[in-house]
């Protein structure tokens, strides 16, 4: 199978499974026992203002009519009302995405970056002292909470050392220029050199909090299908041709070792997004992750939705990514 | 030592793997060797340490086996003792290995043509590094230097001649990817990127055990006629005794890391002399034969504990006295000068005896 086609097949995937998600967020929202027009009203509004706001809800068609309006809604690009600022949660959720993509993919690039490195020379100086310490690094990463470390970072770098702030995505006294909301990216289309270097350093320690732990994965799986890959016949042959090692490695081991790791890439990811629910409320970043935190604690079902459709998106279109880029890198799954 | 082969001499070769259950005496002091264009083929039962003997030669024993002791000389260089950095001069350029599994032998992610092409520049830079570096010889190129676009349409247009010299399309092979060819497909581009460099040895570790018999013929029938053209040298690795009988001019026999018997064609099919090797040529189907397939009595020795004396000893039906206290000499029978160069290693034939 060409390239074009498996993208087509994948694409027409994503879009069944984020159907999946918008039917499953439907009926939750419908199901759970707490009553919406409640919330909003309170315990002991008079029952024509009840029945005025069901209506104004929609909340009086038929289950199915409201399906139709709500996937309707969507593909309009309208996400509802938040009940509480009663704002339209599409203009939220645009305000405090960029945040989070932000945070996530600079901990995406950091966990693969560092953990393939680390795993590819863990392998290749198997037992020596930067596997030792590769080892444990991953082994810390995996057990200790993040929360945990995240508060114990900040007293380190922000209280005693005061080389990093503790926590925001830029200081209060800079007012960047927003074009595309991204805060980074921003800076850099302006010119603002401050407002990019400072936003870095507010960058370093949530980036690190939220990617530790895919890094130690990454390297962990890295370091296994390299060890792996350098028992292989075709190594040998490499070998055999007179290659220098360096040339053996970069060339003939590392894109078969990088495989594996491509597969969990994904699902890495997803656990990125869920991190950055915590991370986010540790270092008062204005993301989506604290976004839907704010909204479970209100009971704002339409920007609970809202994000949660969100994260599945972007979730979705990550793996539709990770899975193009594997069939780039292994011909075996083209065919 | 007087020099034996003048290509290759191998002597009191040892090789040992240190595994967690204890050191596994692969090599017990190898002898083999052979001259420029001649055909060996080494021959023995499965773990006897063929392969191990075929990958010592290029020095790709890895870890936990390293060889202890021994010279492999190869024209003038002792291999054994080489730098790696000039041990990759000697790889692909003067030795090249084709091997039993050559799906497995060929990098899944890199089109087919993509990896013949780096073996030729691969060797084209190592041999361009040696003149460089040999100051005696002035740096005398052809007149026009050539650019490195050129080089590379040359690396392609070889590696197409070699995918036509054995018997593939170009046009429709050098874009695919190892998984996409048949088990004889994959070996003839493994034959094929081997002597792209016109190595002046191919060492073939069993290049047709996995292949269908069908194919089987094909690829050995190819192999000769390539390397009867250029002169080539064959360490030719099998375990049927029929296939080394058809290829090859010598044969080295092998038992638990030895060279048992080592001699001509003639020699070894019409004079066996070790008890080993007759009973391996009993265990040889005939045409027209009728009598039951022999097989040797007896196990392979376990390795890591090996039998003391001649390894044979425990399977052998002509054992003596002496037969379990001390290593048998390899030694030659029946004259210096012969062309036999029939040797053996065995009590019951040692001259002092
Ligand atoms: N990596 C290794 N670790 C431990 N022992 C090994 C290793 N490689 C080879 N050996 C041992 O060395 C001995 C010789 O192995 P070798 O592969 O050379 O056998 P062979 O003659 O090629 O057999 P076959 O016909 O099955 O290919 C065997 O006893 C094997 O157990
Ligand atoms: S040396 Fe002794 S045991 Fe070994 S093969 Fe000869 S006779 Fe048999
Ligand atoms: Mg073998």
């Amino acid at each position: 199978m060409e390239l074009g086609s498996f993208i087509i097949k994948r694409l027409f995937l994503m879009v069944l499974v984020i159907f999946g998600v918008l039917i499953i967020v439907f009926v939750v929202t419908r199901i759970i026992p707490a009553d919406p027009v409640g919330a909003i009203l309170g315990g002991n509004a008079p029952p024509a203002t009840v029945d005025a706001m069901r209506h104004q809800l929609g909340l009086d068609k038929s289950i199915f009519a409201q399906l139709l309006d709500y996937l309707g809604g969507i593909l309009r690009g309208n996400l509802g009302n938040s009940l509480v600022s009663s704002r339209p949660v599409m203009t939220d959720i645009m305000e405090f995405l960029p945040a989070t993509l932000e945070l996530a993919v600079s901990s995406i690039i950091f966990a693969v970056v560092l953990g393939v490195i680390l795993g590819l020379l863990s392998a290749v100086f198997r037992n020596r002292f930067i596997d030792h310490f590769s080892r444990v690094f991953s082994i810390l990463g995996i057990s200790l909470p993040g929360f945990w470390l995240g508060l114990i970072m900040i007293l380190i770098f922000y209280y005693r050392l005061g080389w990093l702030p503790n926590g925001g995505q830029y200081d209060m006294f800079l007012f960047p220029t927003r074009t595309t909301g991204l805060i980074l990216l921003d800076a850099v289309i302006h010119g603002e050199w401050n407002v990019f270097f400072n936003g870095i350093k507010h960058l370093i320690l949530p980036t690190f909090i939220l990617g530790y732990s895919s890094t130690a994965s990454i390297a962990r799986i890295m370091r296994a299908s390299m060890l792996d890959v350098l028992h292989q016949n075709y190594i040998r042959t490499a070998r055999a041709k007179g290659l220098p090692r360096k040339m053996v490695i970069l060339r003939h081991a590392l894109k078969n070792a990088l495989i594996p790791v491509i597969t969990i890439i994904g699902l890495e990811f997803g656990g990125l997004l869920s991190g950055a629910v915590l991370t986010e409320t540790i270092f008062s970043w204005p993301g989506l992750g604290r976004y839907i935190v704010n909204s479970l604690l209100t009971l704002d079902y339409p920007a609970i939705s809202g994000g949660t459709i969100f994260i599945a998106l972007i979730y979705s279109v990550v793996n539709l990514a990770v899975d193009i880029l594997y069939a780039a890198v292994d011909p075996r799954m083209r065919s | 030592m007087r020099r034996r082969g003048d290509l290759l001499d191998v002597s009191n070769l040892r090789v040992v793997f240190d595994t967690y259950t204890g050191q596994v005496k692969a090599l017990n002091g190898v002898e083999l060797w052979m001259n420029h264009g001649e055909r060996l083929g080494v021959v023995g039962e499965t773990g006897c340490g063929k392969s191990v003997t075929a990958l010592s030669v290029m020095r790709l024993i890895e870890e936990p086996g390293r060889i202890t002791e021994g010279t492999i000389l190869f024209e003038d260089k002792d291999l054994a003792t080489l730098s790696e950095n000039t041990l990759n001069t000697v790889r692909g350029k003067d030795i090249a290995m084709i091997f039993q599994e050559p799906v497995a032998a060929l990098n899944p992610v890199m089109k087919v043509g993509a990896q013949i092409v780096e073996n030729i520049e691969c060797q084209r830079k190592s041999a361009a590094l040696a003149r460089v570096s040999d100051k005696a010889e002035p740096a005398a190129d052809d007149g026009s230097p050539k650019k490195h676009g050129h080089r590379d349409t040359d690396s392609v247009k070889t590696m197409r001649d070699m995918l036509g010299h054995v018997g593939l399309d170009w046009q429709r092979t050098e874009n695919l990817y190892p998984h996409e060819l048949s088990g004889g497909m994959a070996q003839r581009v493994m034959i094929a990127m081997a002597l792209s460099s016109r190595p002046k040895l191919l060492i073939a570790d069993e290049p047709t055990s996995a292949l269908d018999v069908t194919i089987q013929a094909q690829i050995l029938n190819l192999l000769n006629s390539l390397v009867r053209e250029t002169q080539t040298a064959v360490l030719l690795i099998t375990h049927a005794m029929g296939v080394a009988a058809q290829f090859c001019d010598f044969i080295a026999v092998m038992y638990a890391g030895n060279v048992v018997e080592y001699g001509s064609l003639q020699a070894i099919f019409n004079n066996p002399l070790h008890p080993y090797t007759k009973g391996l040529l009993q265990a040889v189907p005939k045409i027209g034969r009728t009598d039951e397939l022999q097989s040797i009595p007896g196990i392979v020795p376990d390795l890591i504990d090996p039998p003391g004396g001649c390894r044979f000893h425990p399977r052998c039906p002509h054992r003596r006295p002496e037969c379990d206290k001390a290593q048998p000499g390899f030694e030659p029978v029946g004259g210096e000068a012969e062309a036999d160069r029939h040797h053996v290693a065995c009590f019951l034939y040692q001259r002092d005896q």
